[in-house]
């Protein structure tokens, strides 16, 4: 398993739960908009995240580590607050 | 015997770049094969292009998918008549499933295609893509721009609150103002028999069936010119050989896309979430009286041009006239800006042109918000924009004059680098990176010298000469002076010192600079 794919098995774990966490929501509250806005901006940008992983190892560039991890940070920092709204 | 070797030699080859491939280019290669998604329908793409900046227009489509999605949602519940239109669109808020949220990205996501709509076609503009031979797709782009402007206005009145409507009526009421062919297509399209039913229906209709197959089709056809011509080179820098490598258009290139439609999407998420809109008053006749009509962000520069004195009443035909002709050029701008100069430092006017559009639509949209319903003196227009115009143009003048062209000063041209620009004159930088800012904050103030003493002169002559006037237009004069002289030595300081790094040989500027 190279790095590229060590990335992808966490991101595909956040979306995984990212979309059970959305089906799970009461769609009729304003504040679960927020959570639904908030869950699946993670479920974005995880998959954001592996298509900049894929695309620059297609492409021989290399992902700094700040990038992978700001962009890591964001997605958690969605997933918290999603929790703490909930 | 040496063919069978070399087939062997090359199946091996073969099992070991497939050894190599990692899972998700497995994944992507067993999509592909089994899809038909790499045939060649679409070009390769050159990599210099992933660059955010190369997909303003895809990400603008990006955001009429949204639309069409979330618009089809609220199509199910929404009645297009005076008498439900209103009801049916409070229902959506308040009793369909994430209707609220429904609403609020439906409508930003309207907004930021029209913004990025606008981005894609100054960046064009800017790096000269509607040059030879790509004019058609640059009338084509022209043309669904307005056609994303009509979305707006037709998407405005549907809510049918009370700002909406009132500003709906203004727009179909400027109509009658156009040339009489124009206004009576027009009226035939979006007024019908005068009725509000019949008003809001053809609204409706315009906005979810006409509009959108109009932009679709225009779509395709941008397309097609695309897989032509390809997608324009970078006017500036070079190219080294990886980023003129192409990528197929999937998996790589549709891969890119996703990236930034997510990116995209979560900013759109999250703003919605943040910043959920509120429907506004139903509309009444009464309620409307006691409003000033205004229009949406993206048309207040045109609502703020109508509100000028001048054209409020009898003037209205030529403000229009102005507005279209504004359209009209830059559809043709192909067939004006004709050089073959693609690089923004060899295309000061046009440059120039383009800074003041920019600046002279902020200044209306933002001057139009904070003035809803006032009629505006001819006089502080002139100031205003006039104002505008010179402060952008004396500030991009400074730029222009810290940046010249080295090419015919500095003796024979060296030959091109391979992998440099095709031609051209050298540019640089007097001074580093900061001299352009340095010089256009400088030419900014020498504007503003020059508008606070016109302006002082126009008070003196209205007014009367009072000696608080006399003290500030003198204070202006002064800072405009300053200013200038300030400038031009610096310049020619600049000019004398790089003129003696590059060792001017010829006497003519050696002499205009004072180096003998």
């Amino acid at each position: 398993m190279d790095s590229t794919e060590r990335v992808a098995v966490p991101l595909l774990m956040v979306q995984t739960a990212s979309v059970i966490l959305l089906w799970s929501l009461d769609t009729l509250s304003v504040v679960d908009q927020k959570i639904f806005a908030l869950f699946l901006g993670a479920d974005f940008l995880s998959f954001g995240l592996m298509a900049h992983l894929y695309l620059n190892m297609k492409t021989d560039s290399k992902t700094s580590g700040t990038t992978l991890m700001a962009w890591g940070l964001v997605i958690l920092i969605l997933f918290v607050a999603g929790f703490i709204v909930t | 015997m040496g063919q069978e070797e070399g087939q062997q030699e090359h199946r091996k080859v073969e099992e070991a770049e497939e050894a190599v491939k990692t899972r998700m280019e497995r994944l992507a290669n067993f999509i592909s094969s089994r899809t038909g998604a790499t045939y060649p329908l679409f070009r390769p793409v050159p990599e210099f292009s992933l660059n955010p900046f190369y997909w303003l227009g895809a990400l603008s489509v990006v955001a009429f998918i949204i639309q069409g999605v979330t618009g089809l949602i609220m199509a199910l519940y929404y009645i297009p008549t005076e008498a439900s239109a209103y009801t049916t669109t409070q229902y959506i808020f308040k009793s369909v499933y994430f209707g609220q949220f429904l609403e609020t990205i439906h409508l930003y996501t309207a907004y930021a295609m029209i913004m990025l709509a606008f981005m894609h076609m100054m960046r064009g503009y800017f790096v000269s893509v509607h040059k030879k031979p790509r004019e058609i797709m640059w009338m084509v782009g022209m043309i669904m721009g307005f056609v994303t402007l009509g979305f707006g206005f037709t998407g405005y009145l549907l809510p049918y609150t009370v700002i909406s409507t009132s500003a709906s009526d203004v727009g179909i009421g400027m109509m009658a103002a156009l040339p009489t062919p124009i206004a009576n297509l027009a009226n035939f399209l979006v007024v019908g028999t005068g009725g509000t039913a019949s008003e809001l229906l053809r609204f409706y209709d315009l906005h979810v069936i006409v509009l959108p197959a109009v932009l679709l089709g225009l779509l395709a056809v941008k397309m097609m010119m695309l897989e032509t011509h390809g997608v324009a080179e970078p006017v500036t820098g070079s190219l080294t050989a990886r980023l003129k490598k192409t990528l197929p258009i999937f998996p790589d290139v549709t891969v890119y896309l996703l990236e930034l439609a997510m990116i995209f999407g979560v900013g759109m998420l999250l703003i919605s979430a943040l910043f959920p809109i509120q429907l506004g008053p139903e509309y009444t006749p009464q309620a409307a009286a006691a409003i000033a009509a205004q229009p949406d962000w993206y048309f207040l520069w045109l609502y703020q041009i109508l509100k000028i004195q001048i054209f409020e009443t009898a003037g209205l035909p030529i403000a229009l006239t102005f507005a279209s002709a504004v359209f009209i050029v830059l559809v043709l701008l192909p067939f004006i800006d004709k050089g073959q100069d693609r690089r923004i430092l060899d295309r000061p006017k046009f440059v120039t042109l383009g800074a003041v559009f920019i600046a002279e639509l902020v200044v209306l949209a933002a001057w139009g918000l904070v003035t809803p319903g006032q009629i505006i003196p001819n006089l502080t227009a002139v100031e205003v924009l006039g104002g505008t115009a010179l402060v952008v143009v004396l500030a991009i003048a400074g730029v222009y004059a810290a940046v010249r062209p080295t090419g015919p000063m500095a003796g024979p041209a060296s030959p091109p680098s391979p992998s440099g620009p095709a031609s051209g004159p050298v540019h640089r930088f007097y001074e580093g990176k900061w001299m352009g800012l340095g010089m256009s904050a400088l030419m900014g103030f020498g504007a503003l010298g020059i508008g606070i003493s016109v302006d002082s002169v126009v008070q003196m002559v209205e007014f009367g000469i009072t000696t608080p006037m006399l003290v500030r237009f003198s204070a202006a004069a002064c800072l405009m002076i300053g200013v200038v002289t300030f400038a031009f030595l610096g310049l020619r300081w600049m000019g004398r010192r790089v003129a003696g790094q590059d060792g001017i040989q010829s006497n003519e500027v050696r002499g205009k600079l004072g180096l003998d």
